[in-house]
């Protein structure tokens, strides 16, 4: 091999080197932050998964139908009214959102409480009212919660402490008797995506600003 | 004038009164010279050194929610670590030391038994972390509402301050 020959072999290598050492970095960071090509802050699924039907009821006492996911996107959020500071910060937050989309961009906002014992749908009400007045609030028997927590992936249980010992209460379980009404609820801060077919498409994963969600649904908005 | 023997000296003197009266006068003035020993010792005792609490506020909870948070900034001064080893509101039946900690995307409230703030340092009570927790209000705390929030500390000393209900912590 001549040393010229021996020069652009080296080059070329390097360039192969160069484009797949790019290539690792990138899938790297992608992965890292699970995030969707086109999207700086949302983390689509693979494929949308079809809404089933779940047994719940809205503030009014109305019961969910397909129609409340059909023809506009929707952000789920789970959690609970009792919750002194992360759930109303998060809620603020997507109240925030929905005066930052303005009215009629097809966006709403869905909450859904995991503690039927403490939120009657009439203090469910009230409570999202506080944070922005098209808040949807959802809630129903701890069996039907838990299978909504789990389509999503939503997590949680809730810990009390019964005659000086912590017990902790799985989903879709009712609270033992004898609990009072200071009970802890762990519960996932994730923000769930529906698209206006009724699908879940993704998700938002904590902590996030109003302006990045604003961003990345502004252009799903747009699709 | 001899502190020690004037009310003895001077009831002495006074004869058409009768023994209730007299006890009855006995007694205000030993509280007219004691009373102000008896404050001091109080005030003495009960303040911690050194130390102070600024940016306290208490967020206005939604309807509904049964439950208030607290944040402030606790700063101390002193050259020992202080501990707050509990907290009351004369607003509310309960207050507990939370901190929110945020495991994955699942959200847990650890209950603190007490608040370590290190020597000249600060601990800061803000949304999403380490907050009070204020239960059982005797009316639902209103904007523009105050609240006297006590902490006690694990030298005995007592710091109380008034804390305000706002809506967020830069609401005036």
């Amino acid at each position: 091999m001549t040393s010229k020959m021996r020069g652009l072999w080296s080059r070329h290598h390097l360039l192969y080197l160069a484009v797949i050492v790019f290539g690792l970095v990138l899938g790297v960071y992608v992965s890292s932050r699970q995030i969707t090509p086109g999207y700086e802050y949302a983390q689509l699924l693979p494929a949308a998964k079809k809404i089933p039907a779940f047994n719940l009821h809205n503030q009014q006492g109305n019961p969910l139908t397909p129609e409340l996911w059909r023809g506009r996107w929707s952000l789920v959020f789970f959690g609970f009214t009792s919750c002194p500071d992360i759930c109303p910060l998060e809620l603020q937050k997507l109240g925030k959102l929905l005066r930052e989309m303005g009215e009629g961009s097809g966006l709403q906002i869905v909450f859904v409480s995991v503690d039927p014992e403490r939120d009657s749908l009439e203090k469910l009400g009230d409570y999202v009212h506080f944070f922005h007045p098209d808040i949807i609030a959802l809630s129903g028997a701890n069996t039907e919660l838990a299978r909504t927590a789990q389509f999503f992936g939503a997590a949680y249980d809730r810990s009390v402490i019964i005659d000086g010992k912590l017990l902790k209460v799985p989903w879709g379980i009712d609270m033992p008797q004898g609990s009072d009404e200071h009970y802890q609820v762990s519960h996932s801060t994730r923000v769930f995506i529906i698209n206006p077919q009724g699908e879940y498409t993704g998700s938002f994963a904590p902590p996030f600003a109003v302006a990045d969600l604003a961003a990345d649904m502004k252009k799903m908005l747009q699709h | 004038m001899c502190l020690r023997t004037f009310p003895i000296k001077y009831l002495s003197q006074v004869k058409p009164i009768n023994n209730r009266l007299r006890s009855v006068v006995l007694l205000s003035v030993g509280w007219f010279f004691l009373s102000p020993v008896i404050s001091f010792a109080q005030t003495q005792g009960a303040i911690p050194d050194n130390f102070s609490i600024t940016n306290a506020w208490i967020k206005l909870a939604p309807p509904g929610s049964s439950v208030n948070a607290a944040y402030m900034d606790l700063h101390n001064h002193a050259l020992e670590e202080k501990v707050i080893v509990a907290v009351t509101a004369d607003c509310c039946a309960q207050v507990m030391m939370h901190q929110t900690r945020r495991e994955g995307d699942r959200v847990y409230m650890d209950h603190r038994d007490t608040l370590y703030i290190p020597p000249q340092g600060e601990l800061q009570l803000k949304p999403g972390g380490l907050h009070l927790m204020l239960m059982g209000a005797k009316a639902p705390l209103q904007p523009d509402d105050s609240v006297n929030i006590a902490f006690d500390f694990s030298d005995s000393t007592q710091l109380t301050l008034r804390v305000p209900v706002k809506k967020a912590a830069h609401d005036q």
